[in-house]
This record gives structure tokens, sequence and C-alpha cells, in this order.
């Protein structure tokens, strides 16, 4: 763990990437506090306007102001990305230790049905589900979810296999350790990198899709913030407030960007062997 | 080669099936009754027990699926509620559209892509080399419609031209068509551009370490032997696979862009499919999609083989 920890520190991606990501969570996690204002509070008489002292980002069509949106809107992002890549983490890290650890039937089973995941292009399976289950932040986190599943699941099960033959897995078998201890205790571990690098990047695609699917009119839905909408919003204006597309652009573009980076970040640490191309 | 050919296409079978299951759940895992769903809370109780007869939605499920997929097998992907025309047609006008969208782009973003990525790899650390790797960053990190509506924003505000309102097919009258295009084609293509730059850049860093670079230099070869006749090949299959991946990313985003710009591709169908509940709409179109994505990966893998012969499977 300390040689994790210092290698971490010489990292100056990770570190600087990583100072941004907490930065940008404090802002969400207090975005009530931050905000000067309530997001959805209509100001009529300031309409379309530019920065001021009241409002340092300017206002949208209805007159809110645009800096406490793009904070609320840090919230929402943060708060999709996060959940739905709770979500895929779980169940892809379940079924890709069923799959690497007990092999045969198992694995065959829930390797085919993620090809056939596989075989959507991803934003298309995202449509696909809220097609089913409709527009909405929660139905949204439903969806990014389900659809980064099988990524999930494709890591945690090479993770696996590459660890399922080693002597110490043998030795815990051999002093008679029953298969959930092994699973839990010996394997995962060993899981909880390639898991975490994994996450780091699916958070990025995850806040991506999401502003995809809330530019469309799917996701999460008006009048709550959320950067994809306000930009779908903002087309109208554009060349009246430019800072309206302007501004949750900029938001998005250095929120995806810390993740990557902290990403490849990790995986450079944690994973030496990955050195190609710097 | 043939074998591998052969056992490829045998697998294709299962997933082809399962990719059908899917398409077909979209409207059964509906929460509620889809018939009530696509006609509108407003509809008369006879029109949604007529749509639920005529859509064979009172029959056991497997019964469904038979029909359904045999239905598709001829060729009828069913007919749209809220327009009461055939599916297919429309999908294979609009899939027309989409190609001459997504080829675009493909052309534009990879054919910047791979000569920066070379260059960019060669004089490594140069003032090129790093704002080609900041553009590539930027390029993954900025959602593509974010990039589009900044286009769009810049080139209207600072040069006063909007693209034309209709579309026009690139082989009726290029000149014209190509103004609606091109714009969305470089929102795609800037994407698929970022990501092809790295991975041409990565795989060029890591061939040309190897012996055998040195070896063909030492031989005295100069340095466009060197790159194009020994490093090239090598180092196209990571180049190969990134741009295969891409077909997902293409198929996805220009649903995107379609929106953005207007055009009326195969896309915006689904798009408009999902936002009118027209479920038949949705699962002839996604169903479409995945089969050519599915065609596509099936068209790289092959690529491959021609490319790196040492594969066998």
């Amino acid at each position: 763990m300390s040689n994790f920890r210092h290698r971490f520190w010489r990292n100056k991606t990770a570190v600087i990437s990583g100072a941004c990501l907490v930065f940008i969570c404090v802002i969400a996690a207090l975005a009530p506090v931050i905000a000067p204002e309530d997001p959805t509070r209509m100001f009529n008489e300031r309409r379309l306007e530019g920065s001021s002292s009241d409002f340092w980002l300017g206002t949208d069509q209805f007159g809110r102001d645009l800096l406490s949106r793009v904070i609320y809107g840090a919230q929402v992002s943060l708060t999709v990305g996060v959940s739905s890549v709770a979500i895929s983490a779980f169940f892809g890290a379940l079924f890709g230790l069923l799959a690497g650890y007990f092999g045969r039937i198992v694995d065959a089973v829930i390797m085919r049905i993620m090809d056939v995941l596989f075989a959507f292009p991803e934003i298309l399976l995202a449509l696909a589900v809220v097609a089913v289950l409709g527009p909405g932040t929660y139905k949204t986190i439903v969806a990014i979810g389900v659809v980064n599943i099988p990524v999930f699941t494709r890591t945690v099960r090479g993770a696996v296999l590459s660890v399922k033959n080693l002597d110490y897995v043998e030795s815990a078998r051999a002093i008679g350790a029953r298969t959930p201890r092994i699973l839990f205790r010996e394997i995962f571990p060993n899981v909880s990198a390639p898991l975490l690098v994994q996450s780091s990047i699916a958070i990025s695609g995850a806040i991506l899709t999401e502003s995809i699917l809330s530019f469309l009119g799917l996701g999460v839905q008006p009048p709550d913030p959320s950067w994809g909408g306000m930009i779908a919003e903002a087309r109208r204006f554009m060349e009246l407030a430019p800072g309206m597309v302007l501004w949750p652009c900029a938001a998005m573009t250095v929120t995806i960007l810390a993740f990557n980076l902290f990403g490849d970040a990790l995986r450079d640490i944690l994973d030496p062997k990955h050195q190609a191309g710097k | 080669m043939t074998t591998y050919i052969l056992k490829r296409l045998l697998t294709l079978f299962p997933i082809l099936f399962g990719i059908s299951v899917v398409v077909f759940l979209i409207l059964h895992l509906v929460p509620g009754d889809p018939a009530l769903i696509m006609l509108g809370t407003d509809a008369t109780d006879e029109a949604v027990r007529a749509l639920r007869v005529s859509m064979g939605l009172d029959k056991p499920l497997p019964v469904q699926y038979v029909n359904w997929i045999s239905d598709i097998l001829r060729g009828d992907f069913g007919t749209s509620i809220r327009t009461g025309e055939p599916i297919l047609p429309e999908i294979l006008e609009r899939f027309a559209v989409t190609l001459q969208l997504t080829l675009l782009a493909a052309v534009i973003g990879w054919s910047l892509a791979v000569p920066i990525g070379i260059l960019s790899a060669v004089k490594i650390g140069s003032a090129l080399d790093l704002s080609a790797r900041l553009f590539a960053l930027l390029g993954i990190s900025v959602p593509n419609f974010a990039i589009g509506t900044l286009l769009l924003l810049v080139i209207s505000l600072y040069f006063g031209w909007f693209p034309p309102v209709e579309f026009i097919h690139l082989w009726e009258n290029p000149a014209q068509s190509l103004q609606k295009l091109i714009l969305p084609a470089i929102t795609l293509g800037v994407v698929m551009a970022a990501g092809v730059m790295r991975m041409t850049r990565s795989a060029f860093l890591e061939t040309l370490s190897q012996e055998f670079i040195r070896t063909a230099r030492a031989k005295g070869n100069p340095e466009s032997v060197v790159l194009f006749g020994h490093a090239f090949r090598n180092a196209a299959i990571p180049i190969v696979t990134v741009m295969g991946m891409q077909f997902g990313y293409l198929l996805g985003g220009s649903v995107v862009v379609e929106r953005l710009f207007s055009i009326p591709g195969l896309g915006q169908y689904i798009l408009d499919g999902i936002q009118l509940r027209d479920y038949p709409v949705v699962q002839g179109g996604v169903l479409f999609v995945a089969l050519v994505f599915v065609l596509v990966n099936l068209i790289v893998d092959l690529v491959y083989t021609m490319i790196d012969p040492r594969i066998e499977y």
C-alpha cells in the first residue's frame, strides 16, 4: 500500500487530476451552500444577461442564474455518474467473479450474454433502455448502469483468470477454505486494481452519456439543471447569450477530462507494464 | 483462412439470436400496457384492444417472438404506429443518409488523424506532438454535441454562415449537400480523430522502439521506407482495432449529431420513435443498427487476418 501511495504522489497527472476531482466533488456536494441562487428561480427582468456582479456567469432565457445552474449541474452529473458506475461495478464484478472463477458453463452463459450486449453500440443500448423505462434522472442511472455491466464483467473476469491458478489460491484451497471465502478474501483484492481504474474511466463515460441523454431530452428532465440539458436549451439563444453554451461546456469538459486523466494515471501507477506511448 | 471465416460466421448465429431477443424485449419490458402507451392515454378502449389484436399482443410471448422473427426474416419490420407506413423502407432510406454522414466523418477524421499521429510519434516532444496530444485529449473529453454546438456558434457568430435547412443526397448535388453535411461530419470526425490519433501515436512509438526497426535503419533505408514499409504494417493492427471500435461510436453518435443539425437520418428516426412511443419503429431501428454493427465487426476481423497473416483462430 505504501508503495502505491509513493507512486501516486510521484505521478503529476494523478495528483493534479485527483485534486481537480476532489474540488469538483466538494463543489457538487456543497451545491446548496455555495450556489448563490436557487437554480430554478427565474428573475424575469434579468433574462439573457452576460456576466454581472449579481450573476457571475450571466442568466439564461428564463432569467435563472447560470453559475448556480452549473454548480447544481455538477451535483446531478456526479450523482448520475457515480451511482450508475456503482451499479455497473457491483454487478459487473459479481458476474466477472462468477464467470472467471467457476469457468465452463457458468462462464459460457455469462459471457455469451455479455457478447450480445457488446453487440450494440453503447448509446444505442442506453437509448433502448430509456425507450423501455422512460426519461428521468433515476431511470437514466439505471440505463447507464445496465449498459456498462459488460465492460466491468469482462475486466473482472480477466483479472480473476490471471490469478485463479496462482499458488496462494491453491494453498487457501488446500487448507480447506470454502469457495466464498476464497472468492472474497484471496481473489477479489487482486481484482480491485483494474476495477478501480475501470471505474474512473467509466465515470467519465457515464457523465458523457448522461449529458447526451439530457441533451436529447431523455435524461434529467427540466427544470432540474443538467449540463447537457442546459446546452440543449441554449441552442436557440446561442448568439444572444453565448455564455449559456460556453459555461456548461467548460464545466463538462473539465470534469470528464479530470476523470479520464485520473483513470489513465491510476492505470500507469497500478500496472507498470502498461507504459506504452507515454 | 476459409475455415476461420466459416467459424466466425457460425459464432454469429447465437449473437444474432441474442440481439433479436433483446430487441424483441424492448416492447415487452415496458412497464404497463404497451398498446395503451403507444396510443396515448386519451385513446378509446376499442382502439387499444384493436391494436393489441393486430400486433398479436394477446398471444403468449414465445408465439409472439416466433411471429415477429419470421416477419423480420421475410423483410417485414412492421408498420409505424404514428404514420402507418412500413418501417423497413423508411429505415433503408434514412440509413442512406446516415451512411453519407458517417462515411464523410470517417474520411475526415481518419485522414487527418493517422498522418498527425505518425508525425507526433516521429517528432516526439515537439510543439506539434504536444498540441496534437492536447487536441486528442479534448476530443475524447468534450461530448460531441458540445463540439457541434460550439462549431455552430463560432461559425454563425464570426462568419455569419448557417448550414442549409434542406438535406440533399451527396450524389444529387455534392456542393450543396456538403454544405449541410460538413459541420456534422467534422463534429463526429473530431472525436474519431482524437481516438485514432492517440492510438496511431502510441502504436508507432511502440513499433519504432523495436529491434527490427533498428536493423532496417542500419541497412541504410531512407526513413520513409522504414516508416511505411516496415513500421506501418506492424503498427496497423491496433490502429485498425480502434477504427473498428469507432463504428459503434459512429452509429451511436450520429443520433445526437443528426438531432443537432436536423439531418433526416436513422438516428433521428429512432429518436422520434422513442419520444413518440412508437415502439415498432424503435425495435426496427435498433435491430437494423445492431445488425450493421455486427456485420462491420465481422469485416474488421477479416481485415485483421489480411493485415497480419500470423493471426490464426
